[in-house]
């Protein structure tokens, strides 16, 4: 699969290319970037036009492109079908290839000199602007807890390493000082669409690894409530709460792959009785979570853990608990109760916790953080989060006035608002164009791309994203040449 | 490939087939029915039949044997045309003919009924 | 038949069309004589059992003999207005 990316290093990175998008040299005229439309207007013709193909009606566009004149098609009604005979491919698979996160390109150039992330250098304001590769260890864990998202750009680059932004800093730094303090931080990442906010939860995600944190992460909101796990009533519970042992047993073995080293530091203070397994107080804690085999008799081993690590005074480390795609959770789920009544997200027990401690009912004893990001990819509307959220940025000074609730609208959640009412919210903006200068530099640095960047490059790039919204700028400079 | 299946009612099914589809292959069991079952037992609509427990299966098995499905279904439908035709109305005489039923136009159009419209109706 | 369809059809608080027809027993024994009516929109009662109607289609009165199948049914249900179509081939 590595065929695509080293095409794709070749390719000089121009947007307005001539139709056969392969490896030909491009030598289509492109226009310095300008926001007046002078210069755009009268471009110099092409320096060589873009093939025709003899004999064949094709019209050459002022573009370069070619528009294939109407063809005439004998036996129009008779569908032409090439049958194909290669085997379908497996279950799973299709799935498998969706889901996959490449993190390495090799045709990528190295960049030398970048600095590894650590400890220090995440909350240092130094370092804020630039470059910090994930060392190898992080990666893993991080792989670990399905933080790398396909979506995001990490299969172009031969190591992964990411921008510390300004926001990256402080966002650390409030983890910081909760956590010395034994506080929770309870913290929403709001923003634009591409503005980066799954990456800014990775960042907080890779200071919590880095300063030996426990870490749960559900990666995707979606996959607790469109119904796509295992779900059962709890008995005993009023209202009734579901358990999702399937989900539970994944968030286990991501917890034991990634925090392997911390869980096995950790004794056990309390007597577990109900767990099949007897385990004696001072068992690592690595040891109860590799008794989780199968999703059947996950649930009492997940609860334990749980209780385990939020067990006060007995030196437990602080816990992130994260979350992406917030309004997923906060709506009601695709999951039907045993009356066939729809469950609300906040039934479902994993939900439960972690609203719980986003709105601060239970506390993280040992300090910590719930960070919960956004998503303004596929993710429903959900009025009442809207609004909450909306009214914190006004209670923080973020923006002027708080919104009014819709008289008539009925789609406003009083369970999602109280579990919103008591947390902290971080509106991601857009990038300086110093850190994207850092991040253009990185960019050329890797061979992707292939022009100097000057202040021109730098200040095309941030305009055309947007006024430096990260995910446009890629677009705009790393994404043009699919194919 | 012969991947594995399961038997819910008599009736195999193969392991990637939706639970819910597998139930709204029986006649007479729809979306609305098989949601309900799905609810009662607490199975979540995307799962397949290769991971329903055997319980599961068994409970549900003995869930569709109780409900009216299949042939006591068809059996129903049928009875009904039956005693149309049987009491002389114009009605059971169109289902006997094979023509609609409800006054629409015989002109054309009429495959449907000629498939379906007869006293020993199948479908 | 699904339930709806029979609570469908005509509001409840209507209850079933009545139409006053010249209802008599006869006696025993005696000549029954059928009821001639055009009111094929009448609902069949359970009192009409055992019955005869002559039924308006349009253009002839069919006979029909009330059964307790019929009762809720309508009077026109039973005496066809159309002649289905044979191909006589001269």
């Amino acid at each position: 699969m590595s065929v695509p990316h080293s095409l794709r290093c070749l390719l000089r990175p121009s947007a307005t290319t001539s139709i056969p998008q392969r490896i030909a040299p491009i030598t289509a005229f492109t226009a310095p970037f300008s926001s007046s439309s002078i210069l755009a207007k009268n471009p110099t013709p092409p320096s060589s036009k873009a093939k025709v193909p003899l004999g064949s009606r094709a019209k050459v566009l002022p573009g370069g492109h070619i528009r294939a004149g109407k063809k005439m098609q004998l036996g129009k009604f008779k569908k032409n079908r090439q049958i194909d005979k290669s085997r379908p491919p497996a279950p799973g698979e299709r799935k498998a290839y969706r889901k996959r996160v490449t993190l390495s390109n090799n045709n990528a150039l190295p960049v030398e000199g970048l600095e590894e992330m650590n400890a220090q250098t995440m909350v240092d304001p130094a370092k804020v602007g630039r470059m910090l590769a994930l060392p190898n260890e992080l990666v893993d864990q991080l792989r670990a807890v399905e933080a790398f998202k396909s979506t995001q750009t990490w299969n172009m680059f031969r190591q992964p390493s990411m921008l510390q932004r300004k926001e990256a800093r402080e966002l650390a730094e409030k983890m910081q000082t909760a956590a010395g303090k034994g506080d929770t931080l309870k913290l929403v990442i709001s923003g634009d669409r591409l503005v980066g906010k799954s990456m800014l939860l990775l960042q907080a995600i890779s200071y919590a690894y880095l300063n030996n944190w426990i870490v749960l992460h559900i990666p995707e909101g979606q996959e607790m409530t469109n119904g796509s796990t295992e779900y059962a009533p709890i008995p005993n519970t009023q209202p009734a709460q579901y358990s999702q042992q399937a989900y539970a047993l994944r968030m286990l073995q991501s917890l034991r792959k990634a925090n392997q080293k911390l869980l096995l530091d950790l004794k056990t203070v309390f007597p577990h009785p109900d767990l099949v397994q007897h385990f004696p107080v001072g068992t690592s804690l690595l040891q109860v979570a590799n008794a989780a085999k199968e999703p059947d008799t996950t649930w009492p081993i997940f609860n334990a853990i749980l209780q385990e690590l939020t067990a006060e005074g007995a030196g437990r480390p602080p816990i992130l608990f994260s979350l992406d795609g917030l309004s997923f959770i906060m709506k009601m789920s695709e999951y039907r109760s045993p009356a066939f009544e729809v469950i609300h997200a906040h039934d479902l027990a994993i939900v439960r916790r972690f609203v719980d401690y986003l709105s601060g009912k239970t506390k993280l004893p040992n300090g910590g953080a719930v960070i919960a990001a956004t998503s303004r990819g596929n993710s429903p509307r959900n009025p009442s989060m809207e609004l909450m959220i909306a009214k914190q940025e006004a209670n923080q000074g973020l923006i002027d006035q708080p919104p009014a609730k819709e008289p008539y609208n009925r789609k406003y959640d009083d369970r999602v608002e109280a579990a919103l009412s008591n947390m902290e919210v971080l509106k991601l903006q857009s990038v300086s164009r110093s850190e994207a200068r850092s991040l253009m530099e990185y960019w050329a640095a890797s061979g992707l791309l292939r022009t100097a960047v000057d202040e021109q490059a730098v200040s095309d790039k941030w305009i055309l994203g947007g006024n430096g919204n990260v995910g446009e700028m890629e677009r705009a400079t790393l994404l043009t040449m699919r194919y | 490939m012969t991947g594995l299946t399961v038997f819910i009612l008599g009736v195999n099914f193969h392991e990637q087939k939706l639970v819910k589809k597998a139930l709204e292959s029986f006649y007479a069991l729809g979306p609305q029915k098989s949601s309900r079952i799905l609810a009662k037992y607490s199975i979540y609509p995307m799962m397949k039949c290769g991971s329903l427990p055997q319980r599961t299966v068994t409970a549900l098995t003995a869930e569709l044997s109780s409900m009216t499905i299949e042939n006591d279904a068809r059996k129903i439908v049928q009875d009904n045309i039956k005693r149309l035709r049987d009491i002389g109305t114009v009605r059971g005489r169109r289902h006997a003919m094979g023509l609609p039923v409800r006054g629409q136009k015989t002109r054309t159009q009429i495959q449907n009924a000629r498939k379906l419209n007869r006293v020993e109706r199948r479908g | 038949m699904q339930p709806t369809r029979w609570l469908l059809k005509r509001s409840a608080w209507k209850g079933p069309h009545i139409v006053p027809l010249p209802i008599f027993r006869v006696e025993p024994g005696k000549k029954v004589v059928p009821i001639r009516t055009q009111a094929r929109s009448a609902t069949i009662l359970p009192n009409f059992v055992g019955l005869k109607f002559q039924v308006y289609n349009g253009k002839v009165y069919h006979d029909v003999t009330i059964t307790e199948n019929m009762v809720g049914h309508k009077l026109g249900e039973f005496s066809p207005t159309r002649k289905p179509f044979i191909y006589n081939k001269r």
